[in-house]
């Protein structure tokens, strides 16, 4: 179900087909947008702000012209949109003072090296990590159609409910007979569960987000929880 | 207590905790980004709704709303109900509205769609005028959803995505697919796409067929008729966009 390709390689493979790089810019516009809110201060909207339609375009730019010598490909993504909105920002300025405008457009092939020293920061390896593991998440929970506003709404507040439901993921994911029946289904096997878990089915019942939510994270190593 | 961000919102942003809980932090956009680590507390979490002056006025207005319909309704029923054909006829004076969509086929008209909306929904009219009446909070939702069907083993299929998109489909006489997309929200429109990826048994692509949706308002149906090639056997639907 979830295969463990890196990034990089996925990126090389989509380049030229049109259909899977509108499906991993899908996957990626929450990054897009966190980046793009980062760079202009404010909260944006897809459909509404300028902003966001650029970075989409530059991300697609990045894997366009991404190559395995450039490193990360969320840096360089980064890297490319944070330019692109330069671009922008100088572009609907006001003032009309600024320099190079023959040098407008950054090329993302030529001025690379240039642009790694420029920027202050970048995503550090476990950042990017945690944030592939977060995009597959959201992809995987969307699958179930579990969102992560329900599962803020719904997750049990309470510690000791929650570690029973985690309990009750984690038979799930050594029961591999289980496992395959809940990925196949879609649904939660609750009267199997209770025979195995002991909890009541009603119980599973009003815990179902939560429960697929973890054996989600565990099978998808969402490395940062400790389940 | 530590966690990291793994949604964002206009004022919000969602974490998970270490120990897999999943909160709302009240989070001005703009200053941290997704995958950032964060102190969680008490005092910064979410509650959108409760204590909200601009709620409270929303829900007075959504509640003098429903109060007016509900009498206007009551008043058309029983002045109007004598006029009526048959006793089926729907009173449709109030905000679900449907569009009428080219199924040509069976050249449905705009009442029977309505008809047919107010039976599937269960409900009766004053029923379904009070659940529309409730207001909901104007908060922005990504929706995202994914799912493989089988015709073979599923000839009729119906779908509830999130509270916003019911999709369905029906197969009729093993090649007409009959798609339906209905906006199952009560007040938020729907912007997005929906790729149908069509696939024999073999599991190769047969073909993609995109739908793009904007501002596809509660109530709206959108129908998609296909004629299914021979071997077609396998449709993964992705859903994915905005409701606010």
């Amino acid at each position: 179900m979830l295969h463990r390709q890196s990034l990089e390689s996925r990126v090389i493979e989509v380049k030229g087909n049109n259909y899977e790089t509108s499906r991993l810019i899908y996957e990626f516009k929450p990054f897009i947008a966190s980046v793009a809110q980062k760079k202009s201060g404010r909260f944006l909207e897809y459909g509404v702000d300028e902003e966001l339609s650029i970075g989409l375009s530059a991300f697609k730019e990045a894997i366009d012209s991404f190559k395995k010598e450039k490193g990360k490909f969320l840096n360089f993504a980064r890297l490319v949109i944070n330019m692109r909105l330069i671009d922008y920002y100088r572009k609907t300025s006001k003032k009309r003072a600024f320099i190079l405008e023959s040098d407008n457009r950054y090329s993302a092939n030529v001025k690379y090296n240039e642009m790694i020293s420029m920027e202050q920061y970048q995503i550090d390896d476990e950042r990017e990590r945690r944030i592939l593991e977060i995009i597959e998440y959201r992809v995987e929970l969307g699958k179930w159609g579990i969102s992560l506003e329900t599962l803020a709404d719904e997750s049990p507040k309470n510690e000791s409910l929650r570690e029973q439901y985690k309990g009750v993921a984690k038979a799930i994911v050594k029961n591999s007979d289980i496992l395959k029946a809940m990925i196949s289904t879609k649904k939660l096997p609750l009267k199997k569960l209770e025979n195995i878990t002991g909890v009541h089915r009603k119980k599973l019942e009003r815990g179902r987000i939560y429960i697929i939510a973890m054996v989600l994270a565990i099978i998808g190593n969402l490395s940062y929880i400790e389940v | 207590m530590k966690a990291i961000i793994v949604e964002m919102g206009k004022d919000y942003c969602i974490v998970i905790t270490r120990d897999g809980q999943f909160l709302k932090q009240r989070m001005p956009a703009g200053v941290f980004e997704l995958g950032d680590e964060i102190v969680v507390s008490k005092e910064y979490s979410y509650k959108p709704a409760l204590f909200n002056i601009t709620w409270i006025k929303k829900m007075s207005l959504a509640a003098s709303v429903a109060v007016v319909v509900v009498t206007v309704s009551i008043f058309s029923v029983l002045y109007l109900g004598h006029y009526a054909s048959s006793r089926d006829e729907v009173f449709t004076g109030n905000y679900i509205t449907v569009e009428d969509t080219a199924d040509k086929e069976d050249d449905l008209l705009v009442g029977e769609i309505e008809k047919e909306s107010y039976e599937e929904s269960g409900l009766s009219e004053e029923e379904v005028t009070r659940e529309v009446s409730v207001s909901e909070d104007a908060a922005e939702k990504t929706v995202v959803f994914k799912k493989v069907y089988s015709f073979a083993e599923q000839t009729e299929v119906e779908d509830d995505i999130e509270d916003v998109i019911n999709f369905s489909y029906k197969i009729i006489n093993n090649s007409n697919l009959r798609i339906k997309l209905r906006n199952i929200s009560a007040s938020s429109s729907f912007s997005g796409s929906i790729n149908m990826i069509i696939s024999l048994s073999d599991n190769s692509e047969s073909r993609v067929e995109e739908i793009s949706l904007e501002e596809f308002e509660p109530g709206r149906i959108e129908e998609y008729p296909l004629f299914l090639k021979a071997g077609e056997s396998k449709l993964e639907v992705e859903i994915t966009g905005i409701a606010r």
